[in-house]
């Protein structure tokens, strides 16, 4: 079913599902959502697959025509999104008619709104994934950003019937809060080693600005500088989601979904998957410090993570 | 070095980085593949996916399934079962490839031979097709693969501004490295040929045309060979050469 059509594009929206897994020891990026979670969550809304394509809208949402009615649900980022220049509620599932407008007033808080459908964005799935990768033109629509006169499908839904969605909503304590400044937990290695001690404590003790030189790849960061021990290069490695590179210049890099599968410059931490997404809707301007765990406690906060998610369910 | 003791590092909450030393060797790097399709083989519950690299394994595992320390046990229990000497043996992929054909490549040969003081382009050829290849990694580019063996004979500097973008299939070296470009892309390495094949196509499975552990022969072709190739490969009809020797 066709299910909008394009009126303007914004800055930047693209299809994203939870990732591209599985190819990257053939070089090809995860990709997927920046705010996974936010994503996971409008999905449930509209009990649509786990695996379902929304919308990623960065920084100012994309003016969209309703071909035919059905039910959308938005997250992430406060965007401020408006039905026919009336403000709508996120977090919750909207029914849309055919025709109907919707459009952005633009970034209250975080930078990452996703739009999710009944029964989910309808893109080919290539390399068992419907998520963008821009850099190589893989997947989503045609490889690409949205532009102005795209017209976007829907999976069919499971059910027939969707009515008993209208109205569901995410309990107010479960909604994600998105801040300007946020400490980010991290387990230092997998290169900790490579830097002594004082290096170790700056990173760990400072704040860091997320510069504009940051996109879905990762994020340059602005801070004091992390000295290495000897090199500031490695024999190329894997890179983790969430691993903190740094290069040469001594200045952190967070490395985030269209990061490259592989590269040379040491990691002296990861930061832990629950605060990956929380990453996902910070923008340049807004600020870091990052705090140790242990891996005993990431795991505890990753199976914490776990059971936040379990509880949003709606059937 | 190749670490007497395998290491194995965290990185972060989901991810194990299984090491065998830090240099670019080859017993190491086939260490690597070795353990790489040992895991595959094995039935190892809570592994999400490797990203095998030149002395190291990326391990995505699921904690609640599998503990970093019994990944660990495992892992080692493995490694000393695995018998090196009996993997199997690579593929060998043929690349055809043209010569200083057209920019940058005509430039390029020429910057090749000069820097290296070499007589001419043509020794350039024959020293990059004599070398055994051998398929380190892949990464950087969806499909790029990393390769070792080239002669030290033609490294050749990056270039002090990368060019915009270069075609895919071109095949070129930066200092010692060397690789074929899977894509269009901006790249600031050396380019002296390309190749008509193609390296990478999403709709393939697995996507890539080499992968980690193969071995690669260069062959050298004419213009004319490369536009015919390049005819047979867009209509589907190209047969890539590749062998398994034992």
């Amino acid at each position: 079913m066709e299910v909008f059509e394009v009126l303007w594009p914004g800055p930047l929206a693209t299809v994203q599902d939870l990732g591209r897994f599985g190819y990257q020891q053939y070089g090809v990026p995860v990709s997927g959502a920046m705010d996974g979670l936010a994503l996971r969550i409008a999905n449930r809304l509209l009990d649509n697959d786990e695996y379902a394509a929304g919308l990623e809208c960065t920084l100012l949402g994309p003016k969209l025509k309703f071909l035919n009615d059905t039910l959308i649900a938005i997250t992430g980022g406060d965007l401020a999104p408006l039905l026919n220049n009336r403000p709508v509620p996120m977090w919750e599932v909207v029914h849309v008619q055919k025709g109907d407008i919707l459009s952005w007033r633009g970034m209250r808080n975080g930078c990452r709104a996703y739009l999710s459908v009944a029964g989910g964005i309808d893109v080919p799935v290539v390399l068992g994934s419907r998520s963008t990768y821009l850099r190589s033109a893989i997947g989503g629509l045609e490889g690409r950003a949205l532009r102005t006169g795209d017209v976007l499908k829907s999976v069919p839904a499971g059910s027939e019937k969707l009515e008993h969605l209208i109205g569901r909503k995410v309990p107010k304590e479960l909604i994600p809060e998105y801040k300007s400044v946020e400490e980010i937990r991290v387990i230092l290695g997998p290169q900790a080693d490579h830097f002594p001690e004082e290096s170790i404590a700056t990173f760990l003790n400072s704040e860091y600005a997320i510069t504009p030189e940051s996109d879905r790849m990762g994020y340059r960061l602005e801070g004091p500088e992390i000295k290495h021990k000897g090199k500031a290069d490695i024999i190329s490695d894997g890179i983790p989601s969430g691993a903190v590179q740094i290069p040469g210049n001594c200045k952190p890099i967070v490395l985030m979904v269209d990061r490259q599968t592989t590269g040379g410059y040491t990691k002296i931490a990861t930061a832990i998957t629950p605060d990956i997404s929380k990453l996902g809707q910070m923008k340049p301007g807004d600020k870091i410090r990052f705090r140790e765990v242990s891996l005993t406690q990431g795991h505890q906060l990753l199976n914490a993570f776990q059971k936040m998610l379990d509880q949003i369910k709606f059937k | 070095m190749v670490y007497p003791e395998t290491q194995y590092l965290v990185a972060g909450d989901q991810n194990m980085v299984v090491e065998f030393g830090d240099e670019i060797d080859i017993t190491l790097n086939q260490k690597v593949h070795g353990m790489v399709s040992a895991i595959k083989q094995t039935e190892f519950g809570g592994i999400r996916e490797l990203i095998p690299t030149y002395r190291s394994i990326l391990i995505n595992y699921e904690p609640s399934i599998i503990s970093f320390a019994t990944l660990q046990d495992k892992l080692k229990a493995l490694e000393n079962r695995l018998d090196f000497s009996s993997l199997p043996s690579p593929r060998e992929v043929e690349i055809p490839v043209v010569y200083g054909y057209g920019e940058p490549y005509k430039s390029d040969i020429e910057f090749v031979a000069q820097y290296n003081k070499l007589g001419s382009v043509q020794e350039v050829i024959e020293l990059f097709t004599s070398g055994d290849y051998l398929v380190y990694m892949l990464g950087f580019l969806p499909g790029f693969a990393y390769f070792g063996g080239m002669s030290e004979k033609i490294a050749a500097p990056r270039l002090d501004k990368p060019r915009i973008s270069v075609p895919a299939g071109s095949v070129g070296m930066g200092g010692k490295q060397s690789g074929i470009l899977p894509l269009d892309s901006p790249s600031g390495w050396r380019y002296i040929g390309r190749t008509p094949l193609k390296l990478f196509d999403p709709s393939w499975q697995p996507p890539t045309l080499l992968r980690p552990g193969d071995k690669v022969r260069f062959v050298p072709i004419s213009p004319e060979q490369y536009e015919h190739i390049s005819r047979k490969v867009k209509e589907g009809t190209f047969k890539v050469r590749v062998t398994s020797k034992s």
